[in-house]
């Protein structure tokens, strides 16, 4: 009776496990098949796959690709590097100003740290759609927009305050009495912290760093009011695809996926670390 | 902190930057916060109080609170409205009682757990505009896989995006794909740190299963399912990515959400002065739910 009941619960279970991976799944199948198999009826599981639509992406097959991004971008390439520039730009900036405040709120008594967390905390939470109106007008007239400074500016608005709370939990975990002890060998307050403290807060680090560039790589709203063409990331990029009133389901399943790749592979690689920034990340913002 | 000060009077720095030491690790953060949040965000509010359309022939001007009269007066801001409610009370209601429900049996098998909990991040690790197209492709009326499955039971083809009474349901579907694993594993971690001497009493006092969940795990993890809960409603409050993919706000105005409705108004009507107006009372929405998970952060804070 308990015996049955428990593989009653792994089916139950495994079930929803999967149910939750298979749009994942037909979207990749979609990206293998060639353009007369995307709405066959019956669908179509079993195909020869084909690797066409990767190669119009990235830029490799021509026509297609130039017909509907007016010809000015080839390929998706450009949409990687601009990307990759932006997450990397962003979450370096917020790691660096955010751990350096939150050694701050973390090791000393800060009059109004109350207050200062608090007000961290709440701008955390403004809806970006309420922030990227007045960046706009701010950027157009010192102008930023369209430039990749800007676009960084506008994401660590969320990112910095995200790793103050973070990084002040994760050094306060850590016994101050290891710094103060180096300080006795005469080793420096700045120094103790970035030799002692911060290799043993790495674990709270990485959680923190793979959060903000999931995030900056996956946002929307920003890129797509502050880039045009030359520093467009790849989310705004491959809403190309469905210009004109036309889908190109392949080739847009085939940028998704690449898109996507980085994401699931880090998720994958560091599972501990992004579940780690995940609960934290839900519980703190 | 006593330990700290004693270091201190061990160092030959002078007292005075001994004491702003702190200040200085703080400012340079706390400024580059005020310079790219908090004066955007003033900005915003003078915006609000002006009228300023960049495509009425009448200059930009001060105007008081006409903006926020208008909207008040405004049936589309009223539609928003509900539509925003609809759609974030019933993801968070849905997710939570779903999310829980499945945790409860997942914190019940040991082998594949683990496993399971890392096939469940990927929904929600993923970009938002990806899964808006992965959902185009899959609930396309007349090509799509899942009319196509729903019809091999029996079921006339739904058109889940073109029907201003079914397109809002849709988006729900699709947010419940993305944030129901999301709550599954807020609620396992939660789950796993409860202490299991609590579970055998309670199984020791003959309590029957769905007793011990009721009366003593549910009261256990309230605190961080009312977290979990509040945090979702937040990110409910902010949807666009995936509306702005799907159905453009569309049909009609049936998925017209208040986030959306500023963005609307702000960058495909150029009434900057409206957008703003209306971002403002979105963020008076978000602070009323923050406010209280700020609160309760903060006192675990200070332990």
């Amino acid at each position: 009776m308990l015996r049955h009941r428990h593989i009653l619960v792994h089916i139950v279970l495994w079930s929803i496990v999967g149910m939750t991976l298979l749009p994942l799944l037909w979207f990749f199948l979609t990206s293998l098949k060639s353009t007369n198999e995307t709405f066959q009826i019956p669908p179509a599981w079993l195909f020869s796959p084909t690797l066409d639509h990767y190669r119009n992406v990235l830029g490799m097959g021509g026509e297609i690709v130039s017909s509907f991004q007016g010809g000015s971008v080839s390929g998706i390439g450009r949409g990687f590097v601009n990307s990759t520039i932006i997450a990397v730009g962003a979450t370096g900036l917020s790691t660096i100003l955010g751990t350096i405040a939150a050694f701050g709120f973390a090791r000393f008594t800060i009059r109004g740290e109350h207050y200062l967390l608090g007000l961290y905390l709440l701008i955390r939470m403004v809806p970006a759609v309420s922030m990227v109106l007045p960046l706009y007008h701010i950027f157009s007239m010192v102008g930023l927009n369209d430039t990749y400074i800007g676009v960084i500016i506008a994401e660590s608005t969320f990112q910095v305050p995200f790793v103050v709370w973070m990084m002040t939990g994760f050094i306060r975990q850590i016994p101050a009495s290891l710094e103060e002890s180096a300080m006795m060998d005469g080793m420096n307050r700045l120094g103790a912290m970035v030799r002692i403290t911060l290799p043993l807060a790495s674990a709270g680090l990485f959680a923190t760093v793979i959060f903000n560039f999931v995030q900056v790589w996956n946002d929307f709203l920003y890129p797509l009011v502050l880039t045009s063409q030359s520093t467009q990331t790849l989310p705004v990029m491959i809403i190309g695809f469905i210009a004109n009133g036309n889908i190109f389901w392949g080739e847009m399943a085939a940028a998704g996926i690449l898109i996507i790749l980085p994401v699931v592979l880090i998720s994958l690689v560091a599972q501990k670390y992004v579940l780690a920034g995940a609960t934290a990340g839900a519980i703190k913002g | 902190m006593s330990s700290t000060a004693d270091i201190d009077r061990n160092t030959r720095r002078p007292p005075l930057r001994r004491a702003l030491f702190p200040y200085m690790l703080v400012l340079p953060g706390l400024v580059y916060i005020l310079a790219s949040t908090v004066a955007p965000l003033l900005y915003s509010l003078w915006t609000s109080l002006r009228f300023n359309q960049a495509t009425s022939v009448r200059a930009p001007h001060f105007n008081g609170i006409d903006n926020y009269l208008d909207i008040l007066g405004n049936p589309a801001f009223w539609n928003s409205i509900k539509i925003t409610a609809v759609y974030t009370g019933m993801t968070v209601a849905l997710e939570m009682l779903l999310g829980t429900a499945i945790a409860l049996l997942l914190i019940r098998i040991n082998r594949g757990r683990k496993f399971a909990r890392l096939l469940l991040i990927i929904p929600f690790s993923l970009p938002p505009v990806i899964i808006g197209l992965m959902y185009l492709l899959i609930l396309d009326q007349h090509h799509g896989i899942f009319n196509y499955m729903i019809g091999l039971a029996g079921v006339p083809p739904i058109p889940w995006l073109s029907d201003r009474h079914v397109a809002l349901w849709a988006l729900i579907g699709v947010d419940l794909w993305q944030w129901t694993p999301f709550v599954i594993i807020s609620a396992v971690a939660a789950l796993e740190s409860m202490p299991t001497d609590v579970l055998d009493a309670g199984a020791m006092d003959g309590a029957s299963k769905l007793q011990t969940i009721r009366w003593i795990i549910l009261p256990l993890i309230k605190p961080v399912l009312l977290v979990i809960a509040l945090t979702r409603t937040l990110t409910s409050l902010k949807v666009f990515d995936v509306i702005f993919v799907m159905t453009n706000g569309g049909p009609g105005s049936s998925t017209e959400t208040l986030s959306y409705l500023v963005y609307v108004n702000g960058f495909v009507r150029f009434d900057y002065g409206h957008s703003a107006a209306m971002s403002w009372i979105l963020i008076a929405i978000a602070m009323a739910t923050a406010i209280p998970m700020v609160r309760s952060l903060l006192r675990n804070d200070v332990s």
